[in-house]
This record gives structure tokens, C-alpha cells and sequence, in this order.
């Protein structure tokens, strides 16, 4: 949640997700690659320490000057294979020290892993999984950027840059499909639903208990709820019905009840399923979108339910002039605001968008409002 | 034709569609024949997801159900790739290594009677160009989820304006952070949002149209 506050900065994002009105759209950065790039930094040396990390994002955040907010205030490379179950390829390992990261679609997950997790139980199948089959060590490096939580949130605190969450967690779908690779797994929907239906609700147990409890502790005001391939676009009614929507729904209810804000992280086409988000608790949600969802039909449906965030494309972040930008976030703010929403990139902000169109998304929000 | 292999397919039945495969090859039916009717099933499965009945999911499986069932017949994926309906050359250009949406992109071509060349991912400019005169394709796809290939996208359809290929071809180009606007910017012929989209603007080029 995000208490009352004398910095305008909060006031609007709290009074956004409550569908309070605003003096102004507020603006949150979800800079990543992008805010080491922005600030002359390598991604290598970006991905070195989550604090380093974390001032690159306050540097970023200061050079932008008129945002509210970022997304996360910092970033570990090793909390996507244990998202995943997956390798990426690194900066400076994989590729070159100033190249994006690459999720790797690898298959290292089999069919034989279903059992191997009912069997195990998820914690000590994903440890060791992690370390043995996609590098030794993952899991210390990542248990490493969690030790670093108290510091990042210290060093963001005191540079009195506002930010949503410190945290991402996820369905079991996300994890099983990461691991499996989409195809497969679809393929496994079809093939054996029994099976992973019953690896899913077992590994679901607890699950996201320690990330939850863990941000409540930090202060965070929210929890990202990550979705990606579980979209609506790329499923069959029946199987998001029975493998996606459960979950989510539950996991919203858990963070919710912590006191948090779920940040429902969409990414890809959600358009079909936006009237089952009604079933979400009103005023607490932010849905966050990249621009493959219909963000006027989420408006429409949802506009009086949840605070909707986005949805800047990233080609037109990316590869569009300064004006274009300006243009279309003018049109957002108008179109999905002032009331309920958070103007943002769809999902990062693209490592090579240029800094003058990052401060159009900027500029046009604080324009609106004058 | 089988309207009960058809049916099969384009319901999900998989076990169904092999043992139907199998009465038809047992009857007489000649390998020609039963891929017309998978291919029939197919294309209902294409109409389905333009029309939000079905999504990828059911493209995914049925292409898979369609590949089983090539194999049943004791064939490989290249005797339902004959080139009927044209060839396209498939990629995921340089400095990108991702290929979830282009092999499925690959198996819905294939599947819906194209030739695919699949020259994989980290693809170099030229070896597009190369593929493509070497198969004589019509259409050539360029996938990419990184926005920081888009660069090497604009490289690689240079290349065709370079070796005066870029009017005898139709280049679209795909994946997470593609839209038309792009596809106008860097001087493609369409931009394909989805496998099926990416069967129709193909279509469209192989007939004359503008993808």
C-alpha cells in the first residue's frame, strides 16, 4: 500500500490506484537495460551488484527529471532463470559486456520433471535444478540479491526516489512453461492436463509466500505479478480457465491480504479476459500493459475498478521521434486518464530508446495537466 | 475427403486423427489424399483463430497433431512443404537469439502447404539473401523480439534492395516488439502479429498482393 504522503509524487500514485483523482498523470520509469545505457554505464558493470544497480536506476530517474516513479528499483540478472528455470545469456559472460541479456528458449525442463517435482517438492526440485542444470552457483547468487533487499531499499529511501515493488512473483504455469519451452508445454497442456495440474497446485503451496512476506517487510508498496506467456491471446479458453486464471487469482488475493498493491505485469494479449480482472478486488490492483492488450477496452471494462499503467510501445519508445511520442502519450493520458492510470513504456523501456523520447512520455503527462 | 480426419484435426483429437490416418492409408487412400485432408482441417483451424475462436495454443497442438501425422504415413514435414502455396524464407535476424514466435511461425507455414527455409536465429544479413535466391522464395520473414535488432532488420532488407532482389520478394517482419508502423519505417511489406497473420500476408504476397 502507499501511505498518505506530503511528496506529491506518492499522493499521485496512491490516489491512482484508489481512482482518486489527480493533479497530474503520474509517470513511472521501467528503465532496467535501458537506465544503464542512459547514463553511459555497461550492462556488465549494471549487473555486477544490486546496488550498483540501483543508483544507476536513481541516476536515470534524476536525468529524466519529471517522473514520479520507477517500476523496480533494482535488478538481478539471476532472478530470471529462477523465474524461468531457464539460462540467459550474460553481459560480459555470453555476450558482449554492453549486448542485452537473451532468455534462452532451451527445453532444460523434461516431461520426467513432473514427478521428479512431485517427488521433491518445488523448493528443493528448483535448487537443485538451478545450480545443476543450468549453472552451478545460480542459486546463491540469486539468494545473494535477495540478502541485498535491506540496502537497496536504504539507498532508493534515501535518495527519495518513489518506487512500486521490490519484488516479482508468479504463477506455476510461468515457471513450468519457462522450463519446458512454450511449445512443449502447450503440447503437455493437451497431452498430460492431469499431471501438470497436480505439479501445479503442489508447487503452488507456498510458493510466494517468502517474496510476499519479504517486500510487507521492506515497506514495498506493491508486488509484481508477472504475466507472460499465460496471456489470453495464447491459450485456448479452457486451458487459461483451468492453468492461469486460478492462480492469479489467488496470488492477487495473497498480496492483498499482505497489504501490498498486485501489480498485475501483462505482457502480450490479455484483451479476451479483461472482464474476469472484475473479479479482483476494487481500487487495489494496478494492471500494467505493453501494448499488445487493447488498453481502451481494459479503460472501458475497467476503469472504475483498477488502475491501469502503460502503455508506451517500446518500437515507438525505441525507433520514433521525440514529437511521435509526445503525440501518442498525450492521447493516452487522455484517453485512460487523468483518473486510474500510471503513464509508463509498455513493459521496459527499450535499452536504446533515446533520453528525449523517455522525457516526451514525461513531458507530455506534465503538459496535460497545466 | 475425410470429414472425419478433418473434424479430428481441427477439434484436437490426436489419437483420432492417427487412427483415421491409418484406416485411410488402409483403405487406399494415397498419401496425397489424406494430407489434402489435414491440410482442409488446417485451414478451418486458421479461420477459427482470425475469428477469436481459437488461439495459439490450438495452432501450436495442431501442428503438432499434423507433423504426428505426416509421420504416420512414413513421411517428413518437407512432403506437406511442397512449395504449393509458395516458400518463404524464416529467420531471427542478427544479434537476436529468440525463436519461440518464428519456429511457430515455421510450423503453421509449413503446415498450411508452404516451404519453409528456417535459417534459425543470429541470422547474417547475407545468408537471407543468399537463402532466398538459392530457394527462389517469394516471401521472406524477419523475426526479431530485441528492438535492438531492429537495425539489422533494416540491414537485411537493404540487402535484397542491394542485390535487386527487394521487388521480387515480400519481406514482413515479426515478433514481440513489431508493429505496421515499423514495418513502414524500415521498409518492409507487412508486419505479421500472430502465426495465422503471418500465413495470410504470405498468402497475399504469393498471389500479387501487398503483404
Amino acid at each position: 500500500m502507499i501511505a498518505p504522503s506530503s511528496d506529491p509524487r506518492w499522493e499521485r500514485l496512491r490516489k491512482s490506484v484508489a481512482l482518486e483523482p489527480v493533479d497530474k498523470v503520474p509517470v513511472c520509469l521501467e528503465g532496467v537495460a535501458w537506465s544503464a545505457r542512459v547514463i553511459g554505464m555497461s550492462l556488465k558493470e549494471f549487473l555486477s551488484d544490486p546496488l550498483i544497480a540501483t543508483q544507476a536506476n536513481i541516476d536515470a530517474f534524476e536525468l529524466v527529471g519529471n517522473a514520479d516513479c520507477v517500476n523496480n528499483p533494482t535488478f538481478d540478472l539471476s532472478s530470471l532463470p529462477f523465474l524461468w528455470m531457464t539460462g540467459v545469456k550474460r553481459p560480459g559472460y555470453d555476450v558482449g559486456d554492453d549486448e542485452p541479456w537473451q532468455v534462452e528458449e532451451s527445453g532444460y525442463m523434461t516431461t520426467d520433471d513432473y514427478d521428479r517435482i512431485l517427488e521433491m517438492g518445488w523448493p528443493a526440485f528448483q535448487a537443485q535444478f538451478l545450480n545443476e542444470r543450468i549453472r552451478p552457483g545460480l542459486l546463491e547468487e540469486f539468494l545473494g540479491f535477495l540478502r541485498a533487499g535491506p540496502a537497496v531499499v536504504e539507498k532508493v529511501s534515501a535518495s527519495g526516489m518513489p518506487y512500486l515493488c521490490m519484488a516479482i512473483i508468479i504463477q506455476p504455469f510461468e515457471s513450468l512453461c519457462g522450463g519446458r519451452t512454450f511449445s512443449q508445454f502447450i503440447l503437455d497442456l493437451y497431452r498430460m492436463p492431469d499431471k501438470v495440474e497436480e505439479v501445479m497446485q503442489s508447487m503452488f503451496q507456498g510458493l510466494n509466500d517468502a517474496a510476499i512476506a519479504g517486500s510487507a517487510a521492506l515497506g514495498s508498496p506493491g508486488v509484481w505479478i508477472g504475466g507472460w506467456r499465460s496471456a489470453s491471446r495464447m491459450l485456448a479458453q479452457p486451458l487459461w480457465d483451468r492453468f492461469v486464471w486460478p492462480y492469479v487469482s489467488e496470488l492477487v488475493t495473497q498480496v492483498d491480504a499482505a497489504g501490498l498493491i498486485p501489480i498485475l505485469h501483462f505482457d502480450s494479449d490479455w484483451t479476451r479476459d479483461l472482464s474476469r480482472l472484475l473479479e479482483l478486488p476494487a481500487k487495489k490492483c494496478i494492471l500494467s500493459l505493453d501494448s499488445m492488450t487493447d488498453v481502451r477496452k481494459a479503460k472501458e471494462i475497467l476503469g472504475d475498478h483498477m488502475c491501469i499503467m502503460g502503455d508506451v510501445p517500446p518500437a515507438l519508445l525505441s525507433s520514433g521521434t521525440p514529437e511521435q511520442v509526445y503525440e501518442h502519450c498525450t492521447q493516452l493520458v487522455k484517453d485512460i486518464g487523468p483518473t486510474g492510470y500510471i503513464l509508463q513504456s509498455g513493459c521496459d523501456i527499450p535499452i536504446d530508446a533515446p533520453l528525449e523520447n523517455v522525457r516526451a512520455m514525461a513531458d507530455a503527462a506534465e503538459d496535460a495537466a497545466s | 475427403m475425410s470429414e472425419s480426419l478433418t473434424t479430428a484435426l481441427v477439434e484436437m483429437r490426436e489419437d483420432d486423427v492417427l487412427g483415421a490416418v491409418r484406416a485411410a492409408k488402409n483403405a487406399g487412400a494415397t498419401p496425397a489424399d489424406i494430407i489434402a485432408d489435414l491440410q482442409a482441417g488446417m485451414k478451418e483451424i486458421g479461420d477459427k483463430y482470425e475469428a477469436e475462436e481459437y488461439y495459439l495454443s490450438e495452432l501450436i497442438m495442431s501442428a503438432e497433431i499434423f507433423k504426428r501425422a505426416l509421420e504416420e504415413l512414413g513421411l517428413d514435414k518437407s512432403a506437406a512443404d511442397t512449395g504449393r502455396r509458395g516458400t518463404v524464407v524464416l529467420g531471427t535476424v542478427h544479434t537476436d537469439i529468440h525463436d519461440i514466435g518464428k519456429n511457430i511461425v515455421a510450423s503453421v507455414l509449413s503446415a498450411n502447404g508452404f516451404k519453409v527455409v528456417d535459417l534459425g536465429v543470429d541470422v547474417p544479413v547475407q545468408a537471407f539473401v543468399e537463402a532466398t535466391q538459392e530457394s527462389g522464395a517469394q516471401v521472406v520473414g524477419l523475426s526479431c523480439l530485441l528492438t535492438t535488432a531492429f537495425p539489422a532488420m533494416q540491414e537485411t532488407i537493404a540487402a535484397f534492395a542491394d542485390a535487386g532482389l527487394r521487388d521480387k520478394v515480400s519481406i514482413i517482419i515479426g515478433g514481440g516488439p513489431v508493429n505496421a508502423d515499423l514495418a513502414q519505417q524500415l521498409g518492409a511489406d507487412g508486419a505479421g502479429a500472430s502465426a495465422q497473420e503471418a500465413v495470410n500476408l504470405a498468402a497475399s504476397a504469393v498471389q500479387g498482393g501487398a503483404a
